[in-house]
């Protein structure tokens, strides 16, 4: 693909290369590939996936982390615009933005990738073991290897560094084995020149090798394991197929002890840095070793617990009471091993201030994140500039550039973060090139083709019938090969199958293969959820030429062996029933007309803030029509109320030169003092009226209406006493160096005001950094200053937290108080006098102070009149409630509405920006079609049943049906009609009308009648 | 003054001290109150404070605590908590501190026993021109105890370790001969203002 | 080999078994231990709890006396190895200039452990074995000063040094593994503080007797001197009989090259080792 140079220029390239096959790497791939672009996924291993198949469940919702990227993997490995390279490696870039040239080296895998069926032959017979990196160690693979079980592509690949052949010269077991002559020894090492418009780096991160930490005994002591190991151990996949045992004598394990901040908050060893999700993977650990074994008690050792995340501290305190895991706050300092048992013994000092010795079955370490040394020296190659640490170097406003223009960077390498923030910042990647290279969209893409559909006319069903183990979550609870028996008595049964991983790309592959050889035309998948995979196997139906509405899943593993764990005999009688029953309404589908709506490209983004602001300006940058309603009479939000970053940028500059961007920019329109007041319409076809009259169609809408400080009225004297300010405040009067501040002998901070309480059960996740850089302020305006933080946990989380070492460092003065026991606050003439225990020392202290300030939570505006209008959800603090917390971060559960910032999550600058650009992104894999595919499962009358009553219109959530008259006859007659774009199948209708007047296709009453009876055994 | 003693008073935090500490290089205000050194002290059993409430009260400035505290007069000097530091706290440098400055400033020591051994092992190296006798030491450690309390079983017990150590030859009665550069070894003595 | 030899006035004193045996395993293995020319006390745990002055500038002056000798320079005694070491990071760092002193820092700075554990000597030892120490059952005690802190003394293996059980190893024994190899024994404590040292070392034995040894093995001679002299009155304290004879490291060197001295350095220790060599065969 050589560029187009006009007059020495070179014209920009619609592709982008995304380095790093991880969560974030795959959802910038996505976003891309769905938004017009080329993408070359380029990956270090011989598949993508990063550490996400590692591990087993994820927190805060406790979903398995596979069962979440499967779907995702799937849609990158059969993506017709995003090509993968792996295993492969960057060698070396060069050229500007819109235009790189990367030089990418394809390493061998000695496997033709166009010949293997993935049939593992070649490992069985392949002597050569190694310990298996993808289970850290804990068990063996062999030189001939596949990565993990679902890999993406789903190709082996042989190791050279152990293969014996390559060692010495004998074995090619696997060559004289493979039955599709796929070996091939011959492969070399291939340099590839590829062009493209932008490079996006998300390589990920390196878990922290413990041995560097040998007071804790890792590698000495047997039954010392890192976090990852023992996420592995408790996967289905791992090496103990998720059954807890000590690695000494396999026996199970009842104490198990975490030990935080290993390779962490550790400046001593040169990583000061706070890997940020430590705290919350041993509280889940914790929480899923007890669900694995009862009889399991975990104890937490760490220093401030960091649940800073939506959702996080509620998990954290159900960890604490519900589940009764230990939390003790103090560090261990060694591991010390009985000699005939090899449990481990821990000293610390407990709550009391004793000194106690425990001894432990287990001890887990909870290893943190770093940069490895060869990413560390692609960024150096690549001209990135990065913190001492090896993250990348961004800006608070450009949380995704990199200090090369065209080169961006997401996921851990740009900081420790977790999935969300990871899959936020491929999204904000994606939205940055996209933006820069939106003139060549479309310009490299490839298009998709489905096979002719079969018109099945008056064919008698031939139903599909794939039973699926999904590793140990049915497989182990359900007698998988009893059910293929019984399912192949089922008549119009014409053939059935088990599956190890129904979702994995090759099975997919396999499946329509079968689809096609047997004629099938009806498909049952017993597996899982239709929520997470039933989309990738309706197209899987497509692929294999049939209606994708030809489909049924029986839910056997959410619905029946996740719940019925402990009774497989009868979970697997269930199953056989729920077979039965998606057979039962599998033979009655009709193929259903693919309904398609035009895309309206006219963007709403309401709330002109800082998220506002950048979602509106990126997709307008793009070429997208962009109406901002803003309630106030000026741009800028809550960033108007703030002065420097953590980093000390200048936020009123940036928030001058962002509303000037706006204002003058001639495709965003913006409306002050302006609302929203009605709503119709659904994705790709909105139509929102404006408080001003004004209607305006749009095709999706982003949410960024922030959120406010809370006003501790009452709390610590607030509004009684001149001198207690709320941290807004303070930052005001710091900006204006006010006398008062200037002259202060001493400032207290109060932390957790309002926050972390019964009544409003979450960390405002921000407080804590900013309290710490006011204190620094402080202490450069005045040394001598004392500056006092009173703190229930210090969350200064990421690389935030060399920042609370500098305060230290400066003579801030941290306290820690007890929750039950809050500071108590009087004053005393111009000073004010604060009296708490000190919960380390265990004795009162009284602290006197000329200013006090009170870090108190945000709060969501009245959110509730704008979820009802767009229908989307609140969650239980009163924020707007994402899709799913893990892997949909900025999308609401309405496809089209899409939330950044304030309103979404207490959240920093940088975050809520990344999140806008995200929104960007993800509205743009819409915008830039023409047309939106819709769910053809939507509710049709029959006229001649209907007689108008109308008690469907009312029951309908959605307004989506209409009650018409016509002339019939010479009668009136009465009837309904429903709007197929804003109908969204939920059955309200039918469950309603008396008359089996109408509908819902592919839910009818007759297809549920037949599921009854098949559950009752009466078909 | 214990902290047990400090109960029902109210903790005031003071600068004075954690300047004096930074000033010798010894910054503890970088404690992060993680409490690993008090979970590595082989020596918490005989203490009255423990090491991480020496630092912590250190810095709160809570002088009379932290210098009159048995906990600096058994610290070993083992290292333990110095290595395994987040924050690099030099802790067993800060008990050196303190114990310097609590003579310094001429208090009473809790553990009189300790640093007299300390100050006649320094005084014996002056004496005798710059190695220890231990012989002489021993001797006037010994004599020292027995002036403050007459323990029989202990003298007991000493008398005949030092039976057998003199036995087999372990025990040196004389010497060592002062050093060819004994006056440099004065100097040092005179600069240190011991 | 030949390097400046910094014995510390215990080796002089209380320890001259310990001189003994590494006179004797010095000459077995051709090393040449040139004592340093006037050497002075380097103020053990005293000096760095008094006077900050005299901690730094008692060791300072070896350094430079060393430097004059012009050779590394090998400690037996740990405490005098980590104050030298001090003294060295002292002088080599940013407060160097302070001190006075003028000190280039080409020599290296060992501990006696570390010196005769070198490859050469340890490839060079399983042709000298005369005699098998196949049955002794030792763990390694190596103390805490001669490894910790590592910013101190450039050790790498500063919380599972291995250097000991590796010779021991060669020499044909089968040292034990345990937790508490470089755990405090109370060190300077002892003569004050004699309580102190019987709490940690009854510890000690314990925890020896729980991984399943039979005796120490040392590098350090004030851990030797609290591990064998207090081992009568901890059994009588605890009501136990405790029998752990507690090695120099240099005295199974010399035992298994066959020295003929060796039985009267042991004869020096107050837990006599004659019968527990005699069980095992050895002697």
């Amino acid at each position: 693909m050589a560029p187009n140079k006009s007059r020495g220029k070179p014209q920009q390239v619609g592709a982008v290369m995304v380095v790093g096959g991880g969560m974030s790497g795959i959802q910038a791939a996505l976003d891309l590939a769905e938004s017009g672009f080329y993408v070359y996924l380029v990956e270090k291993k011989p598949a993508i996936g990063g550490v996400m198949p590692m591990l087993d469940k994820t927190f805060p919702t406790n979903d398995c982390s596979m069962c979440t990227l499967a779907p995702k993997l799937v849609e990158v490995g059969r993506h017709l615009n995003i090509e993968i390279l792996a295993p492969a490696e960057v060698a070396g870039i060069s050229g500007n933005e819109g235009n790189y040239q990367v030089e990418v080296v394809q390493k061998a895998r000695y496997i033709d990738p166009s010949r293997c069926i993935a049939c593992g032959v070649c490992a069985e017979k392949c002597p050569k073991k190694v310990p298996n990196e993808f289970n850290q160690g804990l068990s063996a693979r062999k030189a001939a290897y596949v990565l993990y079980p679902q890999a993406v592509p789903l190709k082996y690949a042989i190791d050279k560094e152990h293969c014996i052949y390559f060692r010495k010269g004998k074995c090619r077991a696997c060559e004289k084995f493979c039955p599709t002559q796929a070996v091939d020894f011959s492969q070399t090492d291939r340099v590839l020149h590829l062009e493209v418009g932008s490079v996006i780096l998300a390589p990920g991160f390196q878990v922290f090798d413990a041995r560097k930490k040998p007071e804790y005994g890792y590698g000495r002591y047997p039954n010392v394991l890192t976090a990852m190991e023992f996420e592995r151990m408790l996967s289905a996949t791992g090496p103990t197929h998720a059954h807890i045992q000590r690695p000494s004598d396999a026996a199970e394990p009842e104490k198990i002890a975490w030990i935080q901040c290993v390779g962490s908050r550790d400046a001593a060893m040169g990583r000061p840095y706070c890997s940020s999700v430590c705290c919350m993977y041993a509280t889940k650990q914790a929480i899923i070793a007890q669900e694995h074994d009862a009889k399991i008690r975990p104890t937490i050792f760490f220093i401030d617990l960091r649940a800073h995340g939506k959702g996080f501290e509620r998990y954290y305190q159900a960890a604490k009471k519900l589940h009764q895991i230990n939390y003790v706050r103090a560090m261990v300092s060694r591991v010390v091993q009985n000699p005939r048992t090899h449990d481990l013994a821990l000293t610390y000092v407990d709550e009391t201030n004793r000194i106690r010795t425990e001894e432990f079955n287990l001890v887990v370490l909870s290893v943190g994140m770093g940069v490895d040394p060869e990413t560390a020296a692609l960024a150096h190659k690549l001209g990135v500039m990065v913190s001492p640490s090896n993250f990348v170097s961004t800006g608070s406003f450009t949380p995704v550039s990199t200090s090369r223009p065209g080169v961006f960077a997401c996921g851990s390498f740009t900081g420790p973060k977790d999935i969300p923030e990871s899959v936020v910042q491929g999204s904000a990647a994606a939205a940055s090139s996209a933006r820069l290279l939106a003139p060549v969209r479309g310009t490299l893409q490839k298009e998709i083709a489905f096979p002719p559909e079969q018109d099945l006319a008056d064919e008698p069903p031939r139903v599909g019938v794939f039973i699926c183990h999904c590793g140990m979550n049915i497989g182990g609870v359900a007698d998988i090969p009893s059910l293929v028996e019984s399912a192949r008595t089922i008549p119009d049964v014409e053939y059935v199958q088990e599956n190890l991983f129904s979702c994995s790309q090759d099975s997919q592959n396999q499946m329509v293969q079968v689809i096609q050889e047997h004629r099938l035309n009806r498909v049952v998948v017993a597996s899982c959820s239709p929520t997470t995979h039933g989309a990738m196997f309706q197209t899987m139906l497509r692929n294999a030429g049939l209606n994708k509405y030809l489909f049924e899943m029986a839910n056997i593993r959410n619905q029946c062996t996740w719940v019925h764990q402990g009774e497989p005999e009868k979970a697997t009688e269930k199953c056989r029933d729920l077979i039965r029953m998606g057979v039962a309404k599998a033979r009655m589908l009709e193929p259903l007309k693919y309904l398609s709506v035009p895309v309206n490209k006219r963007v709403l983004v309401i709330g002109g803030g800082m998220a506002g602001m950048t979602s509106a300006v990126a997709l307008a940058d793009q070429g997208f029509e962009v109406h901002l309603v803003e309630r106030l009479e000026h741009l800028g939000g809550n960033a108007r109320k703030l002065h420097s970053t953590w980093r000390d940028e200048r936020v009123q500059v940036m928030v001058d030169a962002m509303v000037a961007q706006v204002e003058q920019h001639p495709k965003i329109t913006v409306h002050f003092l302006t609302m929203v007041t009605e709503v119709s319409g659904s994705v790709g076809n909105y139509k929102s009226k404006l408080s001003t009259g004004q209607e305006i169609e749009h095709g999706v809408v982003i949410i960024a209406v922030g959120a406010e400080p809370l006003r501790p009225e009452g709390e610590y004297l607030y509004k009684e006493h001149p001198n207690v300010l709320v941290s807004l405040e303070l930052d005001q009067e710091l900006a204006r160096r006010t006398p008062r501040v200037k002259n202060a002998q001493a400032v207290g901070f109060i932390q957790c005001v309002g926050s972390r309480i019964p009544e409003r059960p979450y960390c405002n996740r921000v407080c804590c950094s900013h309290s710490v850089e006011n204190a620094i302020r402080l202490k450069r305006l005045n040394p001598d200053m004392e500056v006092y933080i009173l703190y229930r946990d210090m969350r200064t989380y990421g690389e935030r937290e060399p920042l609370y070492a500098r305060a230290r460092e400066l003579g801030v003065l941290f306290f820690r108080y007890n929750v039950d026991d809050p500071p108590k606050v009087e004053s005393e003439g111009d000073k004010i006098v604060i009296r708490f225990v000190d919960t380390d020392l265990q004795k009162p202290m009284e602290l006197r102070v000329d200013l006090l300030t009170l870090a108190t939570a945000i709060i969501p505006h009245q959110n509730a009149p704008l979820a009802d209008l767009y229908k989307v959800h609140l969650d239980a603090d009163g924020f707007f409630a994402e899709a799913h917390p893990k892997i949909r971060p900025v999308e609401s559960t309405t496809t089209g509405i899409y939330m950044a910032g304030l309103c979404h999550f207490p959240k920093p600058i940088q975050e809520s920006m990344a999140e806008a650009l995200a929104c960007a992104s993800r509205a743009s894999t819409i915008l830039c079609r023409d047309t939106l595919e819709l769910e053809s499962i939507t509710s049709r009358p029959i006229d001649e049943n209907c007689d108008g009553c109308a008690f469907c219109v009312d029951a309908c959530p959605f307004k989506a049906i209409t009650l018409l008259e016509y002339m019939r006859d010479g009668n009136v007659k009465k009837t309904v009609e429903v709007n197929q774009v804003l109908c969204q199948g939920c059955g309200s209708c039918m469950a309603t009308c008396p008359k089996k007047g109408i509908y819902v296709a592919g839910f009818t009453l007759e297809q549920l009648e037949a599921q009854v009876d098949a559950a009752l055994g009466i078909s | 003054m214990s902290l047990e003693a400090a109960a029902n008073y109210p903790i005031r935090p003071q600068v004075a001290l954690a300047a004096q500490l930074t000033k010798a290089r010894l910054t503890v205000s970088t404690c992060f109150s993680c409490r690993k050194c008090s979970g590595g002290c082989p020596l918490t059993f005989a203490m009255d404070i423990l090491p991480h409430h020496v630092i912590r009260l250190a810095l709160l400035g809570q002088e009379e605590q932290v210098l009159g505290s048995e906990t600096i007069w058994v610290c070993s000097a083992c290292q333990t908590c110095t290595t395994r530091c987040p924050n690099g706290i030099d802790i067993a440098g800060v008990m050196d501190w303190l114990k310097e400055e609590a003579v310094k400033r001429g208090g009473t020591i809790p553990d009189a026993g300790v640093a007299a051994f300390h100050r006649f092992f320094l005084g014996s190296i002056r004496t005798s021109g710059g190695r220890l006798s231990e012989t002489i030491l021993l001797r006037r450690f010994t004599l020292y105890k027995m002036r403050r309390q007459i323990n029989l079983q202990e003298l007991k017990e000493n008398l005949i370790l030092g039976w057998k150590l003199f036995k087999r030859r372990r025990m040196r009665l004389i010497g060592p001969s002062a050093l060819r550069g004994k006056a440099q070894i004065r100097e040092i003595f005179r600069k240190g203002d011991f | 080999m030949k390097v400046t030899y910094y014995p510390g006035c215990s080796l002089e004193g209380t320890a001259v078994d310990y001189a003994a045996s590494i006179a004797g395993v010095a000459s077995q293995l051709d090393v040449e231990l040139v004592e340093l020319f006037d050497w002075n006390c380097c103020g053990a745990s005293s000096a760095h709890s008094l006077n900050h002055h005299l901690a730094l500038h008692l060791p300072a002056r070896n350094l430079a006396l060393a430097e004059q000798a012009g050779r590394d320079v090998v400690a037996p005694c740990a405490l005098c190895f980590n104050r030298l070491k001090v003294a060295e990071k002292a002088l080599l760092g940013p407060e160097g200039t302070e001190l006075g002193i003028a000190y280039g820092g080409g020599l290296k700075i060992w501990d006696l452990l570390d010196y005769l554990t070198q490859d050469t000597f340890l490839k060079a030892l399983p042709t000298k074995v005369v005699v098998s120490l196949m049955n002794l059952r030792p763990v390694c005690y190596y103390g805490c000063l001669v490894a910790r802190p590592p910013a101190v003394t450039d050790k790498a293996d500063y919380e599972n040094p291995e250097n000991m059980e590796r010779l021991l190893e060669v020499l044909g024994t089968q040292p034990i593994d345990w937790s508490f190899k470089t755990d405090c024994c109370g060190a300077g404590l002892a003569v004050a503080r004699p309580d102190i040292i019987d709490t940690l070392v009854h510890r000690l034995y314990e925890q020896a007797l729980a991984a399943g040894a039979e005796c120490f093995v040392v590098s350090c001679q004030m851990c030797q001197a609290n591990l064998d002299l207090s081992q009568e009155r901890i059994s009588r304290k605890f009501g136990q009989d405790y029998y752990l004879p507690v090695f120099y490291f240099t005295e199974l060197i010399a035992l298994a090259l066959g020295h003929p001295d060796t039985p009267k350095w042991l004869a020096q220790h107050v837990v006599d080792p004659m019968p527990l060599l005699k069980m095992k065969g050895i002697v």
